[in-house]
């Protein structure tokens, strides 16, 4: 079994790594001290198991579990935190695996066993009841995991089948709709069209093409955006508002 | 120790009656009474027989007042062994012995010298017997009112040391579980770290379970402060790391207990935990115009990072505790700039009491 530790504190992880050397058949196959980090460090790994802090910085657990349960073969997560301030202990230990530290030796073991892999509703009621807005988006571009910050996102826009994200490093593919990241994305992006959102500091201006309708340029990108004409004065007020 | 409380002094009812304050309020009671027994004599449209009246009178209530404040004075210290009920009854016989002496004394020297004599009714018993009743009446009212301020004020006393119970510092249970998990983790490769994690893990907790009313020296809470952010080093390793800036203040300055140390742990907790590169929280120090400053500063998350809750309410509580003990003179600010976030705490310097 593949195991992989994810904490932000050094002490922890080798207190971790400790127990996991007692335990027959585990294989450790890396450590990251963060949740972005873990991401990158799956992709290469493909560990079974991820052993997850929940508060770290940069990206945390729960963040990080959710982009792991979006992937294709998600790996089981065991959540592991000092003090309940999250709902861990509402669940039981079958639905959602989860250790409370300083960690023992016998709970890691039953732990491993367990594990199975989160899902999304989980997640929720392990937030306390609404799912926080991710602070990445994080997809899959010619079979490597991408992990992009909330900031770097220009704007998402739809087509038939996928949502393509352009950020400052390029365009990823997310199999999501335009709805949903609505309305997890509420106060960063704005709606200026059926298919597309844009965020709103990133706008660089608004400009009238020839044949009068409202283009939308966004910083980095070339080509403009058009605003659709029903929500063109709910677009100039917002980000009127947003300058 | 300094810091033993002396119950049975402080909680006598009568003040320290040779003190200044005190000694104003007497002479200010027995003018009041001089002003009200010339009035009653007198109508205001007499003229000059009630200015020499109120002199008078004022000086023979000065003189019993004065002498009776001195003789309680020196008596306090026997008063203070007595049950409540008894001490008052003693100072209320000494009261009237003081007036019925000083009364006597008054109209010998009246009769011997011929000074004064106008002013003295012809019967010798009927001016003995008068002074008593007014020294009774009077006396009664001035004792009462000490005892009334007395209780106040050990109300007060009372109320404020409960909301020190109340804000007693408590450590964050995160930190508890945290610091256990890292001792856990140094047990088996670093024992002698593990030692000294739990000796400042101890101190802090003991710390926290004492007296919170209780001031120290900032020396003391420096070194604790210190430890604490030990403990947190070990966990954090390289991302904290804390810079003290604090020669400018005399060392032997007072403050509650626990005063620092929540300050630093709020830093680290919402400015050093959340930065994947850590950062440097400053202690600084100045002491000017009698009056100690300490301002602690942390490099903040950037904006949309998820929000840590429990910031303010440490604050407020260390707010309340410096205004319990020195009202209105202690102030704590904070501000937060675009990646800093900064406290700003400034009491009264007192040196070792």
């Amino acid at each position: 079994m593949k195991v992989l530790i994810v904490d932000d504190e050094a002490p922890a992880r080798d207190r971790l790594k400790q127990l996991l050397l007692a335990q027959p058949g585990i294989e450790l196959v890396g450590e990251a001290g963060n949740g972005r980090e873990a991401l990158e460090l799956w992709e290469h790994t493909q560990a079974d198991v991820v052993l997850l802090d929940i508060r770290m910085p940069v990206m945390d657990g729960l963040e990080t579990a959710r982009h792991l349960a979006a992937l294709e073969r998600p790996p089981a997560v065991i959540f592991t935190t000092a003090y309940s301030e999250f709902a861990v202990e509402a669940f039981d230990a079958h639905a959602i695996a989860y250790l409370l530290k300083p960690v023992r030796g016998e709970k890691l073991a039953a732990a491993l066993t367990s594990a199975g892999r989160v899902n999304r509703v989980q997640l929720t009621q392990l937030a306390g009841g609404a799912a926080p807005a991710r602070r990445h988006i994080c997809a899959k571009l010619r079979d490597k995991l991408h992990v992009v910050p909330l900031e770097n996102v220009l704007c998402f826009v739809a087509d038939q089948k996928y949502v393509t994200v352009h950020h400052t490093g390029g365009e990823l593919l997310v199999d999501e709709s335009l709805k949903d990241l609505e309305q997890e994305f509420a106060g960063r992006f704005l709606r200026v069209h059926r298919n597309a959102l844009v965020a709103v500091n990133q706008v660089e201006r608004l400009e009238k093409d020839g044949n009068g309708h409202l283009q939308v340029y966004m910083r980095g990108l070339t080509e403009p955006l058009e605003v659709s004409r029903r929500l063109v004065s709910e677009v100039r007020e917002r980000l009127r508002a947003g300058h | 120790m300094a810091d033993v409380p002396t119950p049975s002094r402080d909680d006598f009812f009568l003040p320290e009656l040779c003190s200044g304050p005190v000694v104003i309020i007497v002479v200010l009671i027995a003018e009041l009474t001089a002003f009200m027994l010339t009035m009653a004599k007198h109508l205001p449209d007499e003229g000059a027989p009630l200015w020499l009246d109120l002199a008078r009178i004022s000086l023979f209530l000065q003189w019993i007042a004065l002498t009776s404040t001195g003789v309680l004075c020196m008596a306090r210290r026997y008063l203070v062994r007595m049950p409540h009920r008894q001490a008052a009854i003693t100072s209320y016989v000494l009261l009237l012995a003081i007036t019925l002496c000083m009364s006597e004394i008054a109209f010998q020297l009246s009769m011997n010298t011929g000074a004064g004599r106008e002013l003295l009714p012809a019967s010798h018993g009927g001016f003995v017997l008068r002074n008593l009743v007014i020294c009774a009446i009077v006396s009664a009212v001035v004792l009462r009112y000490f005892y009334v301020l007395h209780q106040w004020k050990s109300n007060v006393r009372r109320e404020a040391g409960a909301r020190f119970e109340i804000l007693q510092a408590r450590i964050r249970p995160h930190f508890l579980f945290n610091s256990m998990n890292t001792i856990a983790a140094l047990i088996r490769g670093r024992p002698e770290l593990a030692e000294r994690a739990i000796e400042d893990l101890s101190d802090l907790f003991r710390a926290s379970l004492s007296d919170a009313s209780v001031s120290v020296p900032l020396s003391e809470e420096m070194s604790l402060a210190k430890q604490y952010a030990e403990i947190e080093t070990l966990r954090l390793g390289e991302r904290l790391k804390l810079e003290w800036l604090m020669a400018g203040v005399p060392e032997d300055a007072r403050l509650p207990r626990l005063t620092l140390q929540p300050l630093i742990e709020n830093a680290i907790y919402h400015g050093i935990e959340p930065l994947d590169q850590g950062g440097s929280v400053q202690i600084k120090g100045v002491c000017e115009a009698g009056m100690v400053r300490i301002e602690i500063r942390n490099p903040m998350p950037p904006e949309g990072a998820p929000v840590r809750h429990g910031r303010q309410m440490a604050l407020d509580n260390v707010r309340e505790r410096l205004g319990l003990t020195w009202p209105g003179r202690a102030k704590l600010e904070q501000e937060r700039r675009a990646e800093e976030f900064c406290v700003r705490l400034s009491f009264p310097y007192e040196g070792a009491p």
